[in-house]
């Protein structure tokens, strides 16, 4: 049987080299315009790029793309860093506003005392125990104890007597013992006492 | 005396594989089998002839990225082709619509019989013309089936149809190009 779906089924095989026409499929090309038309499409097309440059040496192209897609990975690896390191900044800068934010209602003494009371420390007598408390205890009462803060020079309580001393770590340690960021800390007895000694200061 | 037998070269397959496993000898081996055919099916499609080059890179580098996409259901180069074609249609987008044919970009003759060989040439340009107006099912069933002999089994897979609509792509194909090359 040869009619022209067979011969449209069998064109790319012949265009291909792969098989070649039959004797009776050559008498029925001669005579179908259609099946000629079509198989000149087809072995046109089959030819087309034949005159291509040849390609470039393979293992060039390939190593142009593997070292793409290794470019790429690196690339992906970076960004996974940099989205990682920017993720743990914001966590700590996150942790670092709450934190405040928690401690910044904290009292009178943390929002008016200076962040270094260290300067305003009272002369190492009389009642200077009682005077030089709510200066320092300012940072104490901002905020938890830090590397920072307990590394400040305190120079002036050099000069103070054991006793002043103990006046003054005595009203400091009470109030720190007894903080709880929930509370206000402005019912707390020391914050009284601490008042109590600014009003007496003030006159 | 011992018959000396030459092993079999590795399938296509078994190179993807042994990719994947770190061994970039088998992608130059997967680039050797196929670059040329990938080159020509892009430059059939429409590709001009000085992007084609640069396009079989470009396939090759999403083949290899997204090697775990190919399923070895369909030849890995009719994957390549699919891919090719995704590229070409991406880059259709890029330059907005324009048509990448250039008319420059025809294949010349040889000297060893110049009319028949014009001829042939303008035959081909005609065919390349057409086939850039085809819908792009249509272009690459008819394209992978006479530039590779795919059997439609192949094509369907690789083009994610059925045999029988590969092969209505495939007549819808030859029956337009007859008209647009007539």
């Amino acid at each position: 049987m040869t009619d022209c779906t067979h011969l449209s089924d069998r064109m790319p095989d012949v265009a291909l080299g792969r098989s070649r026409w039959t004797a009776a499929e050559e008498r029925h090309l001669a005579v179908c315009a259609d099946c000629r038309a079509e198989w000149t499409i087809v072995s046109a097309a089959r030819r087309l790029g034949s005159a291509l440059p040849a390609p470039g040496d393979p293992a060039v192209t390939a190593a142009r793309v593997l070292g793409r897609i290794a470019d790429e990975r690196t690339r992906g690896r970076t960004r996974a860093r940099v989205w990682m390191a920017a993720g743990l900044a914001a966590a700590a800068a996150l942790a670092v506003i709450v934190g405040s934010r928690q401690t910044s209602g904290s009292g009178p003494a943390a929002g008016s005392t200076p962040d270094v009371p260290v300067a305003t420390a009272p002369a190492p007598s009389g009642p200077a125990p009682v005077v030089a408390a709510p200066a320092v205890r300012g940072p104490v009462a901002s905020g938890p104890p830090s590397a920072a803060s307990t590394e400040l020079p305190l120079p002036e309580l050099d000069g103070l007597s054991a006793e002043a001393l103990d006046s003054i770590l005595r009203v400091l340690d009470e109030p720190l013992a007894k903080v709880d960021p929930y509370d206000n800390p402005t019912d707390q007895a020391g914050d009284h006492e601490l008042e109590r000694a600014l009003a007496g200061l003030e006159g | 005396m011992s018959a000396r037998t030459t092993p079999d070269p590795p399938t296509d397959a078994t190179l993807a594989a042994a990719y994947r496993r770190g061994d970039e000898r088998s992608a130059t081996e997967l680039v050797r089998r196929h670059a040329a055919a990938v080159g020509r099916f892009l430059y059939s499609s429409g590709a001009a002839a000085s992007d084609v080059d640069d396009l079989v890179q470009e396939t090759f580098f999403r083949a290899f990225r997204g090697l775990d996409g190919w399923r070895a259901e369909a030849s890995f180069r009719s994957w390549l082709f699919t891919i090719g074609g995704n590229l070409l249609r991406d880059e259709f987008r890029k330059r907005k619509g324009r048509r990448m044919l250039s008319l420059e970009d025809r294949d010349l003759p040889d000297h060893a019989d110049p009319h028949a060989d014009l001829a042939a040439a303008e035959a081909e340009q005609r065919v390349r013309e057409g086939l850039a107006r085809l819908p792009r099912l249509q272009r690459e069933v008819f394209l992978l089936r006479v530039q590779e002999g795919s059997a439609y089994e192949d094509i369907a897979a690789a083009l994610g149809t059925t045999p029988g609509a590969a092969r209505v792509h495939y007549h819808h194909a030859v029956k337009r190009l007859k008209e647009l090359v007539r």
